[in-house]
C-alpha cells in the first residue's frame, strides 16, 4: 500500500513541478517565428553544410529557425518527423523530401494546418508546398555543364557520359538540355553513345562501366558526370589511366572531387551551395510569414539567389557554384 | 495479493516492498517496464509539459505508430519461439508494392469498379504476406536454417522482386477513398490505423495465449529437445508463426501505403532494427519462451512519445544519440538488476521451505 500512496504523492508532486517549468519557459519564449528545416539525412557533410545556411538565418533574422533530419535516409521516418512538427503546429516547414511522392499527404496536411511549407530539391512539390526553391533552373545547369566541358576539350573531338538512371528526372534534363546546346553551339562534339550510362549512384559500377567505355573509345576526349559517383569515378579512371588529356566535367562535390580537381584529373566541378539553399529556403518562408509579396526579382540576399525568378509555384536562383582547383578549398561540404 | 510469499516477506529485508506484486521474472520485467514508461513520460511532461501533452500531439504520436506496432507485433512473435525475422520490411514493401499495383491499375479499377479493386488489392497484399511467412517457415522447418539466416536471405529475395517489379521506382497515386479510409479518425479523434493496430494486437496475443499453438510455441522457445520429446507438432507451430508474421508484416505495408499515398523498396527499413529493440524492451526474450505479445504496444507508444519529444524539443541530432543509448541502458540494467535480485530471494526462499520442517528457525536472509 505504501506503493500506491507514493506513487500518487510523487505523480502529483511531478505534476505541480511541471506546470512551474513551464510557467518559466513560456515567459522566456517570445513571439518568435519557428521556422524548421527537415533534412534528408543527419550526419552528412551536404546537410551539415545546410544547417550552417539555416542558423545564419536564424541569427540574421532573429528567427527562431533549425535544422532536423532523420538518422538514416528512410522517407518513412522523415514523413514522422514532418508529422511531429504539425503536431508542434510550428510556422513554416522546410523539407528536402528523400521521396517527395511519399510525403506528399503529409506536406498536404500541414498545408491544411495553416503551416507554410517550402520544398528544395522536389520541383514536383510545386503547388502542394507554398513554393519549391531550386539553385537554378535544370536546363541552365545542364548547358554550363556542356559548355564547361566543350571549352575544356577545345571544342572539338568524342565524348560519353553517365547519370544515375535513366529514370532519374534531374539527371536527364541536365543531359538532354547539355546534349542540345552542344549540338547547337559545338557542331564538332561527338556523343557516341546512343543514351548516357547509368551508375545508380554507385561507385563501384561507375568505375567499371567507364573503364568498359574507355576501352571501347581509345579515342574518346571528353567525360561528363551527371552524378557525383560518376564524375569521381571516371576521373579516377583517367588518373589511374594518367590520361589528362581526357577531360572530366560534372556534378561533384569539394570534399569528394577537390583532389580530382587539385590533380587535374578533373577540369571542373559544379553543384550549388547546400547552406545558401538553406537560408533562401528559410528567407522565402519567413517573407511568406510575414505577408510580404513572393514575386520575381526578390533577393534572398545569398550570392545566386539575389533576383530570383518564379515560374508555377518554383523559384529559381542562379545559384551553380562551379568548382575549380583555385576554390573548391573554400567549401566544406 | 496478499499470497504465500508476499506474507512471508514481512520479516525480510525491507526493499521488498519495492517488489511487485507478481514475482516471477515475467511479472517483474513487465513492472519495470511501467516504471519506465511512467518515468519517462513524466520528464518528458517536465521538461515539454503542454507542448506535448496536448490532444492534437497525442493524436498525431497515435498516427504515427500503426506500421511500427504491427513490424514490432511480427518480429516479437518470432523472436517467441526463439527465432528472428528479419524480411519484414521486405515482406511489408513487396505486399504494399502488390496492392499498390493494383489499386492503380487502369485495367483492374474499370473492370471492377474502385471498391472491389481496393478490397481485392488488400487481399493480395495479405496473399503474399502470407505467402512470404509461409516460405520463410518451410526453409527453416524442412531444411533446419537458422531463422537468422533464413529470413536475411528471403529478406533480400523479397527486396529484390519488389525493386525488379517497379524499377525501384516509386509507385504513386492511390485511390482517395483508400486513403481516406485508413487515415480517417473514429470518434473524429482516435486515428482508424490504430484501432485496427488495438484489435490486431488483441487478437494475436488472446489466440497466442489460449491456443495449443501459443503454448507449444512458447515450449518450443523455452526447451526445444523439451518440446520436441513432449510430442508437439513442431513444425506446424513453427509454420504458423512464420505466416503470422508475414501476414502482419503485409498490413503495416497496407498501412504505410495509405499513409504515404506511395510504396517503394525501402520504405520503413529504419523501423527494422527498432523493431527488435522495441520487442527486447518489451521484455520478449530474444532466447525464446519468454514474454508477453501485449506489452510490445505499450513500448512502441512509449519510443514513438520519445521520438516525438525529441522533435518537438528540436534536440541536437548528439544529444538525441545520447538520450537514447542512455535510456537503453538504462533499462537493460534496471532489467537485469531486479531480476538477479528476484532469483536470489526467490532461491533465499526457497532455501528456507526446505528447512522449515527440520525446524529451523529465523530469516536465511541473515535478518
Amino acid at each position: 500500500m505504501i506503493t500506491r500512496r507514493s506513487v500518487l504523492v510523487g505523480g502529483a508532486g511531478m505534476l505541480a513541478l511541471g506546470s512551474m517549468g513551464r510557467a518559466a519557459f513560456g515567459a522566456e519564449s517570445g513571439k518568435k517565428y519557428e521556422i524548421v528545416m527537415c533534412a534528408k539525412q543527419e550526419g552528412i557533410s551536404w546537410f551539415d553544410d545546410m544547417r550552417k545556411g539555416v542558423e545564419q538565418f536564424a541569427a540574421d533574422f532573429g528567427a527562431n529557425a533549425y535544422q532536423i533530419a532523420p538518422e538514416s535516409g528512410d522517407p518513412a521516418k522523415q514523413a514522422q518527423m514532418v508529422e511531429s512538427l504539425i503536431a508542434k503546429h510550428v510556422d513554416a516547414i522546410l523539407v528536402v523530401p528523400n521521396d517527395p511522392q511519399s510525403i506528399k499527404p503529409i506536406l498536404e496536411k500541414a498545408r491544411k494546418a495553416g503551416i507554410i511549407v517550402i520544398s528544395h530539391e522536389a520541383q514536383s512539390l510545386a503547388g502542394v508546398s507554398n513554393y519549391d526553391v531550386e539553385a537554378f533552373k535544370n536546363e541552365d545547369f545542364g548547358a554550363l555543364m556542356f559548355e564547361n566541358l566543350a571549352k575544356a576539350m577545345g571544342g572539338e573531338g568524342k565524348y560519353a557520359g553517365i547519370v544515375g538512371a535513366l529514370t532519374m528526372e534531374t539527371h536527364m534534363q541536365w543531359f538532354k538540355a547539355g546534349l542540345e546546346y552542344a549540338k547547337k553551339n559545338y557542331p564538332k562534339l561527338e556523343f557516341v553513345l546512343s543514351e548516357p550510362l547509368e551508375d545508380n549512384n554507385d561507385e563501384k559500377t561507375a568505375l567499371d562501366k567507364v573503364n568498359e567505355t574507355l576501352k571501347k573509345y581509345p579515342d574518346l576526349k571528353g567525360f561528363f558526370g551527371c552524378s557525383v559517383s560518376g564524375s569521381s569515378m571516371a576521373a579516377l579512371a583517367v588518373e589511374k589511366l594518367r590520361r589528362k588529356d581526357i577531360k572530366v566535367v560534372g556534378l561533384g562535390l569539394p570534399s569528394i572531387n577537390g583532389v580530382y580537381l587539385e590533380e587535374g584529373y578533373q577540369a571542373e566541378a559544379q553543384c550549388w551551395r547546400p547552406a545558401d539553399a538553406g537560408y533562401a529556403a528559410a528567407y522565402v518562408a519567413y517573407k511568406a510569414l510575414k505577408g510580404e509579396p513572393i514575386e520575381a526579382g526578390i533577393d534572398l540576399k545569398r550570392p545566386g539567389y539575389e533576383k530570383v525568378t518564379i515560374e508555377n509555384g518554383v523559384v529559381y536562383g542562379n545559384a551553380t557554384l562551379v568548382l575549380t582547383k583555385d576554390n573548391y578549398g573554400d567549401y566544406g561540404f | 495479493m496478499n499470497d504465500g510469499y508476499n506474507k512471508s516477506s514481512t520479516h525480510g529485508v525491507s526493499w521488498r516492498w519495492l517488489l511487485p506484486a507478481r514475482l516471477d521474472e515475467e511479472g517483474l520485467g513487465q513492472s519495470v517496464l511501467y516504471a519506465m514508461i511512467a518515468g519517462v513520460l513524466a520528464l518528458i511532461f517536465l521538461s515539454l509539459g503542454t507542448a506535448f501533452f496536448n490532444p492534437t500531439n497525442l493524436v498525431s504520436v497515435l498516427q504515427q505508430t500503426p506500421e511500427f506496432a504491427l513490424l514490432s507485433l511480427a518480429m516479437g512473435l518470432s523472436m517467441v519461439s526463439g527465432g528472428i525475422d528479419l524480411s519484414i520490411i521486405a515482406v511489408a514493401n513487396l505486399a504494399g508494392i502488390f496492392a499498390a499495383r493494383l489499386m492503380t491499375s487502369e485495367a483492374v479499377l474499370a473492370a471492377l469498379g474502385q471498391d472491389v479493386a481496393i478490397g481485392l488489392a488488400c487481399l493480395v497484399a495479405l496473399a503474399v504476406g502470407v505467402c512470404a511467412g509461409l516460405l520463410n517457415g518451410i526453409v527453416i522447418v524442412r531444411f533446419g536454417i537458422p531463422p537468422l539466416l533464413t529470413t536475411l536471405g528471403s529478406m533480400m529475395v523479397f527486396a529484390g522482386l519488389g525493386t525488379g517489379l517497379t524499377g525501384g521506382a516509386g509507385i504513386t497515386g492511390m485511390p482517395a477513398a483508400y486513403v481516406d479510409a485508413v487515415s480517417s479518425n473514429v470518434f473524429g479523434l482516435i486515428p482508424a490505423s490504430f484501432c485496427l493496430v488495438l484489435v490486431i494486437f488483441v487478437g494475436v496475443s488472446f489466440f497466442v495465449n489460449n491456443s495449443v499453438f501459443g503454448k507449444s510455441l512458447f515450449l518450443y522457445g523455452e526447451n526445444k529437445v523439451a518440446a520436441l520429446f513432449g510430442g508437439l507438432r513442431l513444425e506446424s507451430t513453427i509454420l504458423i508463426s512464420y505466416t503470422i508474421c508475414g501476414a502482419l508484416a503485409s498490413l503495416a505495408g497496407l498501412v504505410m501505403l495509405a499513409r504515404f499515398n506511395s510504396m517503394k523498396v525501402g520504405f520503413g527499413d529504419s523501423f527494422q532494427l527498432e523493431a527488435i529493440l522495441v520487442a527486447v524492451l518489451a521484455g520478449m526474450d530474444p532466447d525464446g519462451g519468454r514474454g508477453r505479445l501485449l506489452n510490445i504496444l505499450p513500448t512502441v507508444l512509449l519510443l514513438q512519445c520519445v521520438e516525438n519529444a525529441f522533435t518537438i524539443a528540436s534536440l541536437s541530432p548528439f544529444a538525441k544519440k545520447m538520450i537514447w543509448g542512455a535510456l537503453l541502458l538504462a533499462f537493460m540494467a534496471l532489467n537485469f538488476f531486479f531480476r538477479r535480485m528476484v532469483v536470489r530471494h526467490l532461491t533465499a526462499l526457497a532455501v528456507k521451505r526446505q528447512k522449515a520442517p527440520l525446524g529451523a528457525e529465523g530469516s536465511p536472509l541473515g535478518g
